[in-house]
């Protein structure tokens, strides 16, 4: 892709603003025993973030080419799949997510 | 998930909607579109999930050939690049993708939600979608997923890679 965003990337430091954090202290830290610099330290991983990750390119097969889209394609294909398989109108979309949380292993299976 | 919710969400979908905006943006040429086979392969899996737990019996071959096929003729007509996930995978003749991996997953620093305040990184397979995204070439990384914000700590390990959250650029 060749775009950039069109919104700021923030980094981890900033992904917070003052009146976040001081919310998020007043709702879990200062009700805790737990000493609040072992929670909300911000660990230094310079040594390990400034490490070069060096991947050599790779000869790529384009089993598609990348081309200028047909007008049209994303209302031709919008919601589609609901008029071959009508089940799918009634799935949830936190289902959705769930789903591929789980298959990537980022969810604990329901009991 | 974009291709889920894009081809298989009711157009009153909050989630769908993004999603249609993100596409027409391809349509319209202000983002190239370049997937994996992998991606490919996380779509079928999710939808034959959710298919197979609506219908309540296992898909048959021919459902599942529309699925793919409907996928395909979707990211062609939309002028979107496939890239084999094993030529990805691999270097010199041998497959390095879990070490780079492993190198992106210890270089990622786990950020915090705006909303759950709950701290998130990048996991195994998440890692794998960065390399190849990485090694594609590609600017940016587009997911629904704020886990993938980690990816930002990627820049001072060199990588030009980006996440783009789309929650945190479209709106319903």
């Amino acid at each position: 892709m060749t775009s950039m965003p069109t919104y700021v990337i923030e980094d981890n430091e900033r992904d917070i603003n003052a009146f976040d954090r001081a919310k998020m202290f007043a709702n879990t830290l200062l009700k805790s025993k737990v000493a609040s610099a072992f929670w909300v330290s911000s660990p230094d991983f310079s040594t390990v973030s400034t490490e070069q990750i060096l991947i050599p390119r790779a000869p790529l097969r384009r089993l598609h080419l990348a081309h200028a889209a047909i007008r049209g394609t994303v209302g031709e294909y919008e919601s589609k799949l609901l008029s071959i398989f009508p089940e799918l109108a009634d799935i949830e979309p936190n289902e959705i997510e769930k789903t591929l949380r789980r298959m990537r292993g980022k969810q604990e299976i329901e009991p | 998930m974009l291709f889920v919710y894009h081809l298989g969400r009711p157009k009153s979908d909050t989630f769908h909607k993004l999603a249609v905006q993100f596409f027409l943006d391809i349509e319209n040429g202000n983002y190239e579109g370049v997937i994996t086979t992998f991606t490919q392969t996380e779509y079928i899996a999710v939808m034959k999930e959710l298919l197979s737990q609506r219908i309540g019996a296992p898909l048959s071959l021919t459902q599942l050939n529309t699925l793919r096929s409907e996928f395909e003729t979707f990211i062609d007509k939309e002028g979107i690049e496939l890239l084999d996930s094993d030529d990805l995978s691999t270097s010199v003749g041998h497959c390095e993708i879990f070490k780079w991996s492993s190198q992106v997953v210890d270089a990622c620093r786990a950020v915090m939600g705006r909303h759950d305040y709950k701290w998130r990184t990048i996991g195994g397979a998440d890692a794998i979608h960065a390399v190849f995204a990485n090694r594609a070439g590609s600017d940016l990384l587009v997911t629904f997923d704020g886990g993938f914000k980690a990816i930002s700590s990627l820049a001072s390990a060199g990588w030009k890679l980006r996440p783009l959250i789309i929650p945190d650029v479209y709106h319903p």
